[in-house]
């Protein structure tokens, strides 16, 4: 016997029902996809909302930050910057002022962080580069710290800062004759870059070349002169060559200027 | 002329001391077919040997609630051989809790006599040394020519002068003598600054403070205050002292009339006394905390004039007056001049001058690889010695906070306890950070303050001992594989007995090498009085030649690697 030759009440009723369930599961599968869309319309338009918000929260707290960084009252500007990087962490701004609010802190060690961020997001930004580079030589790490000035350097072959950090990675290597190389290449570019020139004038005394030091440090601009990193060193670069009545003065003028800060 | 394993011109044996020379020169026999060799310098390596040695000292200074500064500042230990025996015996100072409890529940100091065996037994009570105060500073040195080291203790409060009876005992006289300045002492110096043959004694206060007016300090964070240790920069600095030795068993206190009240007021933390001018008297120079360092310099006639800017050692390279901890001095670069290192604060790096004659000085900290290593650290003892022997001096820093609870408010980043460093040369030229492969104590953080170096399994090589703040101390014996070497004691007959200040220039292996006698150095602490030169390969030294405290020079010659040697002044050559 097969369900052909025998044909039972159920077979004859077969039909209506299968109509009934389709007609149900269509209904079922279009509710559903109204109430999904409906639910994802919803949910779409409130993540917008949401991150409409945020952006503008974000938008707020860096601004906080940067008005309170721009008073030099960096203490208090760090939890609206963190709290706008926390809010928005795929912003190059948001992380860039992180990075410069925790160097105004002396605590150039966390820089790292999100410089690092601000390279995932935007690997072309050269400010976050030569700023990794700087914050990394500080920690010790000369070597990823001479990787991401080569990288800057590649991208700005004139690019002053990354001559220097690259001087600074020398120095710090041991390899005084290399900086100075370094350094002076970057001053070629800008004969006047006072933390080149300064640097510059520290391996020199460093080399004992210090009357070469003193007077690469004499023929300075007088405003750069008078500031108190540039009369330190000429206060050393003095005393180390015998002068000593021009490295008194220079001390007096030092005193000046540590009163007066 | 050399005296390899004999007595020399002092003849003093006290109690037993025959058989224990007699056992030393068996020792000594032996390192010197060791050494015949021809050892490379190789690894460095300290084994941890605290535990081994019997030694259960545990430094006791619990924070207040109040977190009062003191108890933060820890304590510092000395080298020194009181019984004549050979070996180095170990000083510990103690702290004590704030305010005190009974007499009778304080710790004392604790006073280790170092056993032949290794082991280490505490003659606290036996040798008379039981002291109840908050001990700091350790200077160890034969103040009266007997023949037997003496020692100095600074306390936050009444600071004292042991005696060394030489019978095994020490009597405190520092009262008695008046040398019991009661004020903030920290480190302390020896050190003959007239040449008359008698040790005279620097010795460095930190801060004002009056412990029934004790002054305290909050800070906020989120709205919440927290106690913390007061800023130094913000508390009165305290005047350091300068006491003259009479010879005749008084002590004046000469600082007034030395010129040491003229200028400023530290807050001094460490001191070396060297002849930095290479004049051929002793300067002094002192780390103080925040402001900038001194370094007095002596002029003649018992006077000091104070020239740490004129010569670039006040400051650091930036013109910043660092908060300095531990000193050291050193020729860290082979150019025959004394070199200058001292340990700052978190974040400030610590900074290495170097000499660069006629009494100026350059921040090399950059140049030499020591700044980037040193920048997440608070720096306190330093111990600038040669311990793999290849005649290049290398660095020993202990680290450690002065804040606990930074964490609780959002500085995670400035821990409490910090790993020690170790900072190997590079022949001169710069330093290498080694820590991570020097041994197993370097891979744990610590609150590290004192530290000190001294020989003391007579193996030829350096090892060192570091206190830490409310935790045991560390014996590290040095196991590395170290060069050639030369154990040399000095011993003044016209020039003080310890040969404190004396200046020596080894020839060996076609180098030079100056290196000098210390008595007070670190961060309140003293390395043991024998000077160990390493040779590198060299066989031996071709030419020792010593200029003594008060200016005469003797050399000898031909001192052969690994021999402990004597040198009395008065039986070398004319150079």
């Amino acid at each position: 016997m097969t369900a052909a030759s025998v044909p039972g009440p159920s077979a004859s009723r077969r039909p209506a029902r299968k109509s009934v369930w389709g007609w149900l599961t269509v209904t079922l599968i279009a509710l559903g996809v109204v109430v999904g869309a409906v639910w994802w319309r919803q949910t779409t338009v409130r993540d917008r909302t949401v991150a409409r918000r945020q952006a503008a929260e974000a938008s707020t707290e860096l601004a906080r930050a940067e008005d309170l960084f721009h008073q030099r009252r960096p203490a208090e500007a760090l939890p609206h910057a963190l709290r706008a990087v926390e809010l928005q962490p795929g912003s190059t701004a948001n992380q860039m002022l992180l990075a410069e609010i925790y160097d105004d802190l002396k605590r150039t060690h966390e820089m790292i962080g999100p410089l690092r961020k601000a390279l995932e997001i935007d690997p072309g930004l050269l400010a976050a580069r030569l700023n990794l580079s700087y914050a990394l030589i500080w920690t010790g790490d000369t070597v990823q710290g001479r990787r991401e000035a080569a990288q800057c350097l590649e991208r700005d072959p004139d690019s002053v800062p990354a001559r220097r950090l690259l001087a600074q990675c020398d120095r710090d290597d041991g390899n005084a004759e290399s900086a100075l190389e370094n350094v002076r290449r970057g001053l070629a570019v800008a004969p006047d870059d006072f933390e080149s020139r300064l640097l510059e004038a520290e391996l020199l005394l460093f080399m004992k070349r210090g009357d070469e030091a003193y007077q690469r440090l004499e023929s300075l601009p007088e405003a750069a002169k008078s500031r108190l990193r540039t009369l330190t060193l000429l206060a050393r670069a003095a005393g180390i060559t015998g002068r000593t009545e021009a490295a008194t003065e220079y001390r007096r003028q030092i005193d000046r200027a540590t009163r007066a800060e | 002329m050399s005296f390899v394993c004999r007595r020399g011109s002092v003849a003093i044996f006290p109690w037993g001391l025959v058989a224990a020379r007699a056992r030393l020169c068996v020792f000594l026999l032996a390192a010197v077919g060791r050494a015949a060799s021809g050892n490379e310098p190789g690894s460095i390596a300290f084994s941890d040997e605290t535990r081994a040695a019997g030694i259960d000292f545990r430094h006791y200074s619990p924070l207040s609630p109040l977190r009062h500064i003191h108890l933060y500042m820890g304590s510092g230990l000395g080298w020194l051989d009181y019984d004549r025996d050979g070996r180095p015996d170990l000083f510990f100072a103690q702290g004590l809790a704030f305010p005190p409890g009974p007499l009778s529940q304080r710790p004392s100091n604790r006073f280790y006599r170092n056993h032949v065996s290794g082991r280490f037994q505490d003659v606290t009570s036996l040798s008379g040394l039981v002291d109840a105060d908050y001990s700091m500073g350790v200077a160890a040195a034969d103040y009266d020519n007997d023949g037997f080291p003496d020692f100095y203790v600074t306390n936050f409060g009444e600071n004292r002068l042991y005696h060394n009876n030489g019978d095994a005992t020490f009597a405190e006289i520092g009262r008695s003598l008046g040398v019991n300045d009661a004020r903030f002492g920290s480190s302390c110096a020896w050190g003959d600054i007239d040449g008359d043959g008698n040790l005279d004694l620097f010795v460095v206060n930190y801060l004002k403070i009056d412990p029934n007016h004790y002054p305290t300090c909050t800070t906020d964070y989120q709205g919440q205050q927290f106690s913390v240790t007061c800023q130094p920069r913000d508390m009165e600095p305290e005047r350091d002292i300068l006491y003259r030795n009479c010879g005749d068993g008084r002590f004046d206190d000469m600082t007034e009339s030395a010129g040491l009240l003229s200028g400023s007021a530290g807050k001094g933390l460490g001191v070396i006394a060297a002849d930095l001018d290479g004049d051929g008297d002793l300067d002094f120079y002192v780390a103080n905390d925040t402001v900038p360092n001194h370094l007095w310099e002596n002029v003649g006639e018992g006077r000091f004039v104070e020239r740490a800017r004129l010569s670039g050692a006040a400051v650091n390279r930036y013109g910043a007056a660092t908060a300095s901890m531990g000193l050291a001095a050193g020729d860290v670069d082979g150019d025959g001049l004394l070199d200058l290192f001292h340990t700052n604060y978190f974040k400030e790096t610590n900074t290495l001058l170097r000499n660069e004659g006629q009494l100026q000085f350059l921040d090399v900290t950059e140049e030499f690889g020591l700044a980037g290593p040193s920048r997440l650290r608070l720096g306190f003892g330093v111990s600038l010695f040669d311990p793999d022997n290849d005649g290049w001096l290398d660095f020993f820093v202990s680290n450690g906070h002065v804040h606990d609870r930074l964490h609780e408010l959002g500085r995670r980043d400035e821990p409490f306890a910090q790993l020690p460093s170790f900072f190997r040369s590079e022949k001169g030229r710069r330093f290498r950070d080694e820590s991570n492969q020097s041994g197993e104590y370097f891979r744990k953080a610590w609150v590290g303050r004192g530290c000190a170096t001294a020989d003391y399994d007579r193996d030829g090589r350096s090892d060192l001992a570091v206190l830490h703040l409310n935790d045991r101390p560390a014996l590290l014996r040095n196991t590395g594989q170290t060069g050639n070497w030369l154990s040399l004691e000095l011993i003044g007959t016209r020039a003080n007995r310890s040969a404190v200040g004396a200046a020596l220039r080894v020839t060996a292996g076609g180098r030079e090498l100056a290196r000098i006698r210390q008595a007070g150095t670190s961060y309140l602490s003293c390395d043991e009085e024998r000077l160990l030169i390493g040779l590198g390969t060299a066989p031996q030294a071709d030419r020792v030649m010593v200029q003594w405290p008060g200016g005469k020079s003797e050399e000898w010659k031909n001192l052969p690697a690994g021999t402990f040697v004597q040198l009395v002044e008065g039986r070398g050559g004319t150079p």
